[in-house]
């Protein structure tokens, strides 16, 4: 597997995301028999051809929409993964690492409780989540070049995201336990239950951007991860550089947490699992941890929607599975 | 060291017996707990904001306060003299001790069985707590069994003589109209997609009418479950009845104007509701004889009760239960 | 020539070395000697456009270095860590690939085929092609300092900078590395190193400079400069360099301490 031509790995990626897309839009909690999943598709191509319209509705409006957004939101998370491992030059390292969940969570809970619309919560978790990024970016900035850059931002990072955890909870405290609670609380579990077309028209675009700029900058990435002081002699104008991977990582993440809520895990684990596939070189490894962490999620995503006729919360999916596979991938890495 | 300790447990005891008002009775409260109460009891607090419901119609005068509700703003639609009550964090000893109550009353279902709490209070404060049985068809009981305790027996003879006429209605209703379509779909929050299970104590009204909750999945710990719109699909209520948390939008609009929704048996026969709230939700929030309201309201949609008496009997409970005269256009204003 | 005029250098406004001035030639074999903490790697750093000067200045043909992009500085001049490892896996071709970035012909600032042959040309020149599928953190100590050097010179500099090449290496390593390291200076590389070991200096270096006390002690040829008296001083230990002659023929140096 690990010696095949790039192309092949990329091509078998990418049929095995088509093929997972069309398995996940038959299976759900409506019975679709797979005459009518056969009729269906059909009638796209053909007038003539008569379905019922409970078919086409959870197939178009419910389905569709939702593994769409499992499989950019699994995508988007995962290749901000891989590029922050690659420049924090840890893969120990989550896409949350600089607070953009946190923050997220904050002002998507700050929307719920002043009863904005649904629209307004994602605008709302998606500036609140950047914000806390930029929070982190000055408070690094300002703790000065005295210290090594990567731990000043790792650790201002835990410090805002601490800060606004701590503001999460004021607001789960305040919050009508018999009203607006439930939903914040659901809300911070992360899931892709309410989603629609609509709501996915942002993070298309920014999921494309950010694979194709990210991928892009793989090369670089990789002398990144040499060290700032190696990459600066190599010619790479470090502090430029990190500054805009950490922008276009927030701008992913954040576009990702603001329809999907916070899904841990993901962003940590499926690196290593595409790095296991092609490699560490990260113009190669980017694309394809986006790919493998959309099929991951998606996988997720199916399991959550058909297992139980309650949503299970994506987040306890992804921890529930993200647990033992980090003990794998820890207990390999300390063969090597 | 044993003198020691006797003389503390001592002075311990005869605290708790300063704290007790010297003439006492024994009663057995609607739990079969036994306590010993004032022979007159002229300050009593409410346990949670359930019982402040309960109470403020049968005994305002002899309330110390209502309970606090984190995020509660001011309630329409109620008597002033209720929003200007104080309040009291019944978590807090201190607050409670402040408030000194000599009887702290709190309104459980049969079910619960659970009572440390009540006495952990007792213990903490050495004010007697006296439970009452909140189920929605046995408040005339319960009113009954708190104007004996409170003295205020008049008054509750006119809040029960209303409750009996209801409760002899709906037993007539329900005789004559077996059968037909019975699905209900009960759903909160914005997307519509969050639920309260059949077998929740939240959907108890659904219950008393005899209509059968959709929802047959298992009823978590916080009795709100989420569900995804393939299962609503699938069980296709026929009717939907959209309960808005007071600081989100009512699913209302999103049910009826998406497609996603419109193949449901309830959409397409203009069966959608919203649940009134103000001041209180008409099924739940909090589950307490506010829900006689949505047992009226419901009569007249499951079982079209005629509109003017379903008019006439919501007027008469908001002046009686919440001593609030209802204009027409007001009347009009708690369906929108 | 890269010239060093009344450099003070330092982190933050802590001075470690002043008053340095220096000339380092291309073609030479530089080699700085000096105690633990006298700023040997400071100077390095300063050099390598890492550090702000703190007084000074640092010139390449009358330009300050201050003044150019690191772009810039690293076509003048490339840098040899000490072998270490990286938390992943890069192929060494890619590694040595690395070197060739500022130099890169392919599409938006990707390397091409050209960088890639550059690349290979340089694992062949130190004659280590048979590494370049390996993966980097699977090769010895002295092969990745071997692979460091290859990716330097794929930078294609005037000057080579070797931060203690042979620390972590046993003895025939460290002496196939200084080999490289001679060889690069008569390819006409400026080759400036730290070491801590004055035998390499006196068998290798053209140059030697002497940092003691936040200062340049002495500086000069390793005939000059290389005495039982310096060393001595240098190191605070008593040392004795004793004249032999090898089974060649050949007359040399060798250092003892006593």
């Amino acid at each position: 597997m690990r010696n095949l031509p790039y192309i092949i790995k990329f091509f078998m990626l990418a049929s095995v995301s088509l093929l997972l897309i069309l398995l996940s839009l038959m299976v759900g909690r409506y019975g679709i028999s797979f005459a009518e999943m056969v009729s269906f598709f059909k009638s796209l191509f053909a007038d003539s051809v008569s379905i019922k319209p409970q078919v086409s509705t959870v197939i178009l409006n419910v389905r569709l929409p939702r593994v769409w957004a499992a499989f950019l939101v699994g995508g988007t998370l995962s290749i901000t993964g891989a590029a922050y491992q690659g420049m924090f030059r840890n893969p120990m390292v989550s896409p949350s690492i600089l607070g953009v969940s946190a923050g997220a969570g904050f002002g998507a809970a700050l929307a719920i409780l002043l009863g904005l619309n649904s629209f307004m919560l994602q605008v709302s978790s998606f500036i609140f989540g950047t914000g806390a990024v930029a929070a982190v970016y000055a408070v690094s900035l300002a703790a000065g070049k005295k210290y090594d850059r990567n731990l000043t931002l790792i650790l201002s990072g835990l410090v805002v995201a601490t800060v606004f955890s701590a503001l999460i909870s004021i607001l789960k405290y305040i919050a009508d336990p018999d009203d607006t609670l439930p939903s914040i609380v659901y809300w911070l579990m992360g899931g892709l239950s309410g989603i629609e077309m609509a709501d996915l028209r942002f993070i298309v675009v920014i999921a494309a951007a950010g694979l194709i700029l990210l991928t892009m900058s793989g090369w670089k990435l990789d002398m990144m991860s040499f060290g700032d002081d190696e990459a600066k002699t190599m010619g790479i104008n470090v502090d430029r550089f990190r500054f805009w991977v950490i922008a276009a990582a927030t701008l992913l993440t954040a576009s990702a947490v603001s329809i999907s809520g916070i899904i841990g895990w993901v962003g940590l684990l499926v690196p290593h699992t595409a790095r296991m596939l092609v490699g560490s070189k990260n113009s190669v490894l980017l694309p394809a941890s986006f790919f493998t962490g959309g099929v991951f999620l998606l996988i997720v995503d199916d399991f959550s929607r058909t297992v139980a006729p309650m949503e299970i919360p994506l987040g306890i999916t992804t921890s529930l599975i993200g647990a033992p596979f980090f003990i794998f991938v820890l207990m390999r890495s300390s063969k090597d | 060291m044993n003198i020691i300790k006797i003389k503390i447990t001592a002075f311990m005891l005869s605290c708790m017996f300063f704290a007790m008002p010297a003439h006492s009775r024994t009663i057995t409260d609607m739990a079969g707990r036994t306590v010993s109460v004032p022979d007159k009891i002229e300050r009593i607090l409410p346990y949670d904001s359930k019982t402040s419901i309960l109470l403020y119609p049968v005994a305002f005068d002899l309330m110390a306060a209502k309970a606090k509700l984190p995020g509660t703003k001011k309630y329409s639609f109620i008597a002033e003299e209720y929003n200007a009550m104080p309040q009291v964090d019944i978590n807090s000893t201190e607050e409670v001790l402040a408030a000194a109550p000599l009887v702290v009353i709190a309104g459980v279902y049969e079910s619960d069985g659970r009572f440390e709490s009540f006495a952990k209070l007792e213990r903490l404060t050495g004010i007697p707590v006296v439970v009452v049985d909140l189920s929605v068809d046995k408040l005339d009981r319960t009113y009954r069994f708190l104007g004996n305790l409170l003295g205020r027996e008049s008054k509750a003879a006119v809040l029960i003589q209303f409750l009996d006429i209801i409760y002899k209605q709906t037993g007539s209703l329900i005789a004559e109209n077996q059968g037909g379509e019975k699905r209900v779909y009960y759903c909160l929050g914005s997307t519509g997609l969050m639920t309260d299970p059949a077998g929740s104590k939240h959907t108890e009204v659904l219950d008393y009418l005899q209509m059968d909750n959709a929802a047959k999945i298992p009823v978590p710990s916080g009795g709100h479950a989420t569900v995804n719109i393939e299962q609503i699909l699938e069980w296709n209520p026929d009717y939907i009845l959209a309960a808005g948390f007071r600081a989100e939008r009512n699913a209302y609009q999103a049910i009826t104007s998406s497609q996603r929704w419109a193949t449901v048996n309830a959409v397409k026969n203009q069966r959608v509701y919203k649940v009134p709230s103000r001041p209180y939700g008409w099924l739940d929030h909090p589950p307490s004889v506010n829900r006689i309201s949505g047992v009226i309201w419901l009569s007249g949609i499951f079982y079209r009760l005629p509109a003017d008496i379903v008019k006439k009997q919501i007027t008469d409970f908001y002046r009686l239960f919440y001593h609030y005269h209802l204009s027409e256009r007001e009347y009009k204003a708690l369906f929108e | 020539m890269i010239q060093l005029e009344n450099v003070s250098c330092g982190y933050g406004n802590k001075t470690v070395l002043s008053g340095v001035n220096l000339d380092i030639h291309r073609g030479d074999l530089t080699c700085l000697l000096g105690k633990n903490g006298t700023g040997k790697t400071t100077l390095f750093k300063s050099i390598l456009g890492l550090l702000p000067l703190i007084n000074g200045a640092i010139r390449y043909r009358d330009q300050s270095v201050r003044e150019i992009s690191h772009r810039d500085i690293a076509r003048l001049i490339s840098y040899v860590p000490q072998a270490h490892g990286t938390p992943f896996p890069y192929k060494v071709s890619d590694v040595v690939l690395m070197g060739q970035h500022i130099h890169a012909s392919g599409f938006l600032g990707k390397p091409g085929r050209k960088n890639r042959e550059t690349a290979m040309e340089c694992l062949d020149t130190l004659g280590i092609e048979k590494l370049a599928d390996k993966s980097f953190s699977r090769i010895s100590g002295g092969e990745k300092q071997m692979v460091l050097i290859a990716r330097a010179m794929a930078q294609e500099p005037s000057f080579i900078a070797m931060d203690e090449p042979t620390a972590n290496l046993d003895m025939g390593n460290s002496v196939r590395v200084m080999k490289v390291a001679r060889a690069l200076k008569e390819k006409g590389y400026g080759v400036i190193m730290n070491t801590h070991t004055p035998e390499q200096a006196l068998d290798y270096a053209d140059k030697v400079v002497l940092l003691k006390d936040g200062k340049v002690f002495r500086h000069g040829t390793p005939d000059e400069i290389l005495k039982s008296g310096t060393l001595t001083d240098l190191y605070n230990t008593p040392v004795e360099l004793v004249d032999a002659i090898i089974s060649n023929g050949e007359k040399r140096k060798l250092l003892v301490t006593i």
